[in-house]
């Protein structure tokens, strides 16, 4: 055993060691200083430890939850999306700012909502919605192909074929052109309809063809041809050779007639 | 060769303890682990105030992390494989790694964790002295001093929880021992 000043790694093994069985040995204060360490108070037989490993057995108790309805998912996630697309779409409209496809589907989107709710305005307020949204699209073709004279229907049966898919407010204004403008819309069709000149020469030429033929104009609607016709009593008064035109008064309502005779009174 | 609980003899006022009071400690811990509450209660009050004590070393409020480290342990309980031995080892590995965690936390913090004399009210006031100078130690030197002299383990089970060598524990506890005794020499103020 060694003195205080010499202290070994064998005397400290022996110290630790000695701790247990309690044998004297040198080193007494480092003993009694590490008995005083190793000395703890045992804990009194009432105590309980803090959890026990039944108490973490238990299940936790598991709160139900719905499983998520796929539909709801569905339906949900749909109107976010389209909310989401209607506001940039809006933002894009009205800033211009973003990519440009945005920007112009939605400046596209912007015309044909302000265009729905023109007509609808137009509905609502008696107007005619139907000229109101569909005149502007086609503005120059009426002074373009229709340059009939009354011997000039089957020509005039042509182009209106033609332009019947567009709308039927051009078959109105078909019969009411007056005569003189025949000349420039005849130089027009030769020029834009490809019609050669020996085709409206002879459809010119020929009247018998025409009264085999029948009159288109039997087929128009009424009340559009009241509005044309109103237009061209009062273009005809400048140019006397319009009261000429033959067809008009067959296809003409009774009505117009009363109003194109107190016209001409 | 099994270890006797001698706690367990001299707590056995309650009816439900003499049953468990002729268990060895490994038969203990057999049972702590298939479930039993009464094994697991008998092992805490062994080594409850030991574990305290050494926790001291890291923290002053030792009752609480070692409350922490008995929820770890009774979690996980049932997952340990291994003899009585073994089962010392354990828990004061958790008990280390529960005490490391918070020295990083309180690190981090800010705060000390210094020893504070008015954590031991009602303890031996040359206990807290000697614990005192025990922290004074280099931290290594004091880890394995008090795993091998309060937690009562060997080198060999030091070895495992501090992660070094059976030599290098023997080396560790010599130095502190030495320059703890050269404390004690000079009065406490041999730093």
């Amino acid at each position: 055993m060694s003195t205080n000043g010499d202290f070994s790694l064998e005397d400290s093994e022996e110290l630790i060691a000695n701790l247990k069985s309690g044998k004297p040995s040198d080193f007494q204060q480092l003993r009694s200083a590490l008995n005083l360490v190793a000395h703890v108070t045992e804990l009194p037989p009432t105590s309980i430890p803090p959890i026990l490993p039944s108490g973490i057995a238990q299940p936790v108790p598991i709160i139900p939850v719905k499983p998520a309805n796929p539909r709801r998912t569905i339906v949900t996630s749909v109107i976010v999306m389209g909310m989401f697309a209607s506001a940039s779409l809006a933002a894009a409209a009205v800033t211009g700012i973003g990519p440009a496809p945005i920007v112009s589907i939605g400046h596209q989107t912007a015309k044909f909502v302000k265009g729905v709710a023109g007509a609808v305005s137009n509905v609502v307020t008696g107007g005619n919605a139907d000229t109101a949204v569909t005149i502007p699209p086609v503005p120059t073709v009426p002074s373009v192909t229709l340059a009939p004279t009354g011997n000039e229907e089957s020509s005039s049966d042509n182009s209106n074929n033609n332009e019947e898919s567009n709308s039927e407010s051009l078959k109105v204004t078909i019969p009411l052109l007056p005569n003189p403008l025949t000349t420039e819309s005849k130089k027009s069709n030769e020029g834009k309809d490809g019609k050669s000149k020996e085709e409206k020469s002879h459809e010119s030429q020929s009247p018998t063809q025409e009264d085999s033929t029948p009159s288109p104009l039997s087929a128009l609607p009424t009340p559009s041809i009241k509005i044309e016709t109103d237009h061209s009593e009062n273009d005809d008064q400048t140019s006397p050779s319009i009261s000429k035109t033959p067809s008009l008064p067959t296809a003409l309502p009774s009505p117009i007639q009363s109003d194109d005779s107190s016209d001409d009174d | 060769m099994p270890e006797k609980i001698g706690t367990s003899q001299e707590q056995s006022g309650k009816s439900a303890d003499a049953h468990v009071d002729a268990l060895d400690f490994d038969q203990l811990v057999e049972e702590a682990v298939h479930g039993s509450d009464q094994a697991f209660t008998l092992l805490w009050r062994n080594f409850q105030p030991r574990m305290v004590r050494y926790l001291a070393m890291f923290t002053n409020e030792p009752e609480d992390l070692c409350s922490e480290v008995w929820i770890k342990i009774a979690t996980s309980i049932k997952s340990f494989q291994g003899d009585s031995k073994a089962f010392k080892g354990w828990i004061y590995t958790i008990a280390r790694n529960a005490a490391t965690d918070l020295a990083r936390k309180k690190a981090r913090g800010g705060t000390s964790v210094e020893l504070d004399e008015s954590d031991w009210i009602g303890e031996n006031s040359t206990m807290v002295e000697v614990m005192d100078l025990v922290k004074r130690l280099p931290q290594e030197y004091a880890e394995v001093i008090m795993l091998r002299v309060v937690a009562d383990l060997d080198a060999s089970e030091v070895a495992e929880i501090v992660g070094k060598t059976q030599g290098n524990v023997r080396v560790l506890t010599h130095r502190g021992l030495k320059q703890l005794n050269e404390m004690l020499t000079m009065g406490g103020d041999g730093r």
